[in-house]
């Protein structure tokens, strides 16, 4: 169980991390990845026919793999959507057998019904992989400022994209100090688990209040808000080669939707 | 009179809802130019007086200060953080808490965008900024994938970015080994010799820093010492701040002219020690006989550790423990010292080779089964409290075992540990060295035989080192295996450990006592650890033949006996 729950973890790190490796797609304007984005969740919400599913999958991972994210990086995160989806699958499952009865119909259908879901998710984690591995949360900040967002609302979403893998790691020394006291977290009944989480839940509360005071000093100290604007180092700029990229992507999902 | 870097008259400040003063009519001016350390135990009022000269006292803390602070030329009192940004440059202890963005580029430029410097300015900034402070191969990292000491080195350098007059650093080596501590004390100086920035270190680890220190203040809620670092050290006690071994060892002897480095105590110390007639017995290491008499606790056989990265932290590691044995695992960081001590109680488990703890397979153990054999005590002792009272929090472990007289026990430990006291308090309220003892109570409270610590000596200042000693010298006296992992040398040189088992990239790279290790240069230089000063001391003047002092008592013993001149 303790396996299951770290490598949880550690893939939904992999997921939202930002990748130092460079690539072309590190220079493409987070406007223009964030149109990517959005086209591939509508995308994954139109299409259901697992063939032209699997043939845009196909088609984004070749994109990844041309973005250098870490193949390491790929399988934790593909380990994590597969037990989420493993999830899903018994939830279904057991609703549909109280529902239907327990026949193979109901399992068959069921096992359809979540791999075309899987194949949705896969559809727009991909994407998304893309996208945090090759564009920092400050380019997506710079992108919405200059669309008119104040930076000063906006900097909380950089500081949780840089504080949640610290606060994950932290949560899981804790989860190792405590089973090195003793505390049995896989061999209890619910309400005793539950119980039980408070050995986790209060010591990464107080710590997190700790670095949040922290923070709030630097932040302080580094004349956050001292100004209502600020300059950026880089400039933004849509290039000849990211207008060539989205409309290649929206014209190929677009036929790929209509054949 | 001109105007000052830094003009502290007569300041009290109490933070809100305390009777005692944080600070005590303390006064201090500070001329620009200056590389000035402000030393002191903890609780000395240290970080107090950094976040005053910060602004951050009263305007954010709140509380109540008497008393003028001038901070180039600007009342920081009246006006607060924002009137001094840009003039003067803040770094604290922990790293990864100031940086706020992810990309290292990103951070040195954050604070210049903050006060809307121009892009151009900015990028020529960065640019000069990774030059002096030679960081070019840092600039496009990830801020996550950092180590400690380049977190520091990036906190440092966006801090300089702006070109501030006066550089501030609260304990900014309390999380950093000893390389990246020497390194990161290197900076400052050549920030202070080349660029003409005042320096102003608050910090209690003196052994790399007290040799660029034109100045050393002592504060103890008030102004102990304040003057020429030679003449303070040679009045302090050593339990207050962490002198140099040597400069230790001059003060004991009563030499004129403290020396700071190894380098000037060779001088110092050249014919005293060339004369002495070798005659010497150890008087640390511990006598253990019969040691095949007493039973293995813990067999390490060819253990190999993967990480789901790919990474090899541990590689054909093996390893005995018997009862009652004293061992020290010491390596610089990322040699696998922290991942070996996981795999004693179950937390990690062997890809290839065997654990065996008390006769139990580790892999065929639960964590919680085997923590009754191995109690371990991690460097965060935060990571653990989670009850209201100190009392609850020593007693959780027993408890849960379903120990009877569990809080009986607890009280019992913790008043040996010195915490009897505070049973009713949280322990939150309680002071670093106090948080450290509790932790290693809750864990003595169930009595496992063998106690491991990782980095025990972590942020804790030298008068706490000394309590933590006493304590893991009478747990092993009786007869519990004790297990720790440090970098702290100079401790470890004062611990009467029985074996020193030295890591190097996943792998043990030797294991003997302290004086075989700490006396084998090719064993050190391969394992990147620097030896303890007073073996320095020897080594440099080549008068070890016969003579293997480990630290200033075993030296003074051997000058005393080895009939010196």
């Amino acid at each position: 169980m303790s396996i299951v729950f770290r490598g949880f973890l550690e893939g939904f790190e992999n997921i939202f991390a930002f990748s130092e490796r460079r690539s072309r797609f590190h220079g493409v304007d987070p406007r223009v990845k964030m149109m990517y984005i959005a086209a591939s969740i509508v995308i994954a919400f139109l299409i259901t026919d697992p063939l032209k599913l699997s043939v845009l999958i196909l088609f984004n991972i070749v994109l990844a793999v041309f973005s250098k994210i870490p193949l390491d990086r790929f399988a934790s995160a593909f380990k994590s959507l597969a037990i989420f989806t493993a999830i899903i699958y018994i939830i279904n499952f057991v609703l549909r057998i109280v529902f239907e009865g327990p026949t193979i119909a109901t399992m068959i259908n069921t096992a359809l019904f979540i791999a075309n879901v899987a194949l949705r998710m896969i559809l727009v984690a991909v994407p998304l992989m893309i996208f945090t591995n090759t564009t920092t949360p400050r380019e997506v900040l710079q992108g919405l400022v200059s669309l008119g967002f104040s930076y000063k609302y906006l900097y909380v979403i950089v500081l949780g994209m840089r504080f949640v893998p610290i606060v994950f790691r932290e949560v899981l020394n804790i989860y190792d100090a405590q089973r090195s006291r003793g505390v049995e977290f896989e061999r209890s009944g619910v309400i005793d688990r539950i119980k039980k989480l408070k050995t986790i839940v209060i010591p990464a509360f107080v710590c997190s209040m700790l670095r949040a005071r922290d923070l709030l000093e630097a932040l302080e100290l580094k004349g956050y808000g001292y100004r209502n604007y600020r300059t950026f180092y880089k400039s933004l700029g849509i290039s000849k080669l990211d207008l060539v990229f989205i409309v290649s992507i929206l014209a190929l999902y677009s036929t790929i939707a209509m054949v | 009179m001109g105007k000052k870097a830094v003009e502290v008259s007569n300041v009290t400040y109490y933070y809100p809802r305390s009777r005692l003063p944080a600070l005590e009519d303390v006064s201090i001016n500070i001329d620009y130019g200056e590389f000035v350390v402000i030393a002191g135990a903890s609780g000395g009022g240290k970080s107090t007086l950094c976040r005053i000269l910060s602004g951050l006292i009263p305007h954010v803390y709140g509380g109540k200060l008497k008393g003028k602070v001038y901070v180039d030329g600007i009342d920081v009192v009246s006006n607060g953080v924002k009137s001094i940004i840009g003039k003067i440059g803040v770094v604290f202890q922990v790293p990864e808490n100031q940086i706020v963005n992810l990309v290292v580029e990103e951070e040195l430029a954050f604070m210049l965008e903050n006060l809307g410097v121009e892009p151009n300015v900015i990028r020529k900034r960065i640019e000069e900024v990774v030059k002096s402070l030679s960081i070019d191969n840092l600039i496009r990292r990830a801020t996550y994938t950092l180590s400690g000491g380049e977190s520091q080195k990036v906190v440092l350098a966006s801090t300089i970015a702006v070109k501030p007059k006066i550089l501030l650093l609260d304990e900014p080596l309390a999380h950093l080994d000893p390389s990246s501590a020497l390194e990161l004390v290197e900076l400052l100086a050549k920030l202070n010799r080349e660029e003409d920035i005042t320096i102003i270190v608050f910090e209690h680890r003196l052994v790399d820093l007290i040799k660029y220190a034109s100045r050393l203040i002592i504060l103890e809620r008030k102004v102990i010492a304040d003057g020429d670092p030679r003449k303070v050290l040679s009045k302090i006690p050593t339990t207050r701040v962490e002198v140099p071994a040597v400069s230790e060892l001059a003060t004991k002897l009563k030499i004129n002219g403290i020396p700071l480095t190894v380098e000037e105590a060779k001088q110092c110390f050249k014919q005293l020690l060339s004369s002495c007639k070798p005659s010497y017995k150890s008087t640390n290491t511990r006598s253990s006989s019969h040691p095949e008499k007493r039973r293995e606790v813990i067999v390490i056989d060819n253990l190999w550790h993967v990480y789901s990265s790919g990474k090899e932290a541990l590689k054909n590691v093996n390893l005995r423990v018997r009862e009652g044995d004293f061992i020290a695992i010491i390596g610089a960081n990322g040699a696998g010292k922290t991942t070996l001590i996981k795999h004693l109680n179950g937390l990690l488990k062997p890809t290839r080779g065997r654990v065996v703890v008390c006769g139990i397979d580790t892999r065929k153990a639960s964590v919680a089964e085997l923590s009754r054999h191995v109690g371990i005590v991690f460097q965060n002792p935060l990571h653990q409290f989670f009850a209201e009272t100190v009392l609850e929090e020593a007693a959780f472990a027993a408890k849960i075992r379903g120990i009877d007289d569990a809080y009986e026990k607890a009280t019992k430990i913790l008043k040996v540990l010195g915490l009897g006291h505070l049973l009713k308090r949280s322990p939150y309220e309680l002071s670093a060295g106090e948080q450290r003892r509790l932790a290693i109570a809750s864990i003595l409270v169930y009595e496992p035989p063998v106690i491991v610590l990782d980095e025990p000596t972590a942020g804790l200042d030298p008068g706490l080192k000394i309590d933590l000693l006493g304590i893991l010298t009478k747990l092993v006296r009786e007869g519990k295996t004790v297990i720790i992992t440090t970098h702290d040398i100079e401790f470890l040189a004062k611990a009467p450990v029985d074996r020193v088992v030295v890591m190097n990239e996943g792998r043990v790279l030797a294991e003997g006592s302290l004086r075989e290790i700490f006396y084998d240069t090719e064993v050190l230089k391969s394992s990147r650890i620097t030896p303890p000063q007073i073996v320095q001391l020897i080594k440099a003047l080549s008068v070890e033949n016969g003579v293997f002092p480990l630290n200033v008592d075993e030296l003074i013993h051997t000058i005393k006996y080895s009939r010196c001149q």
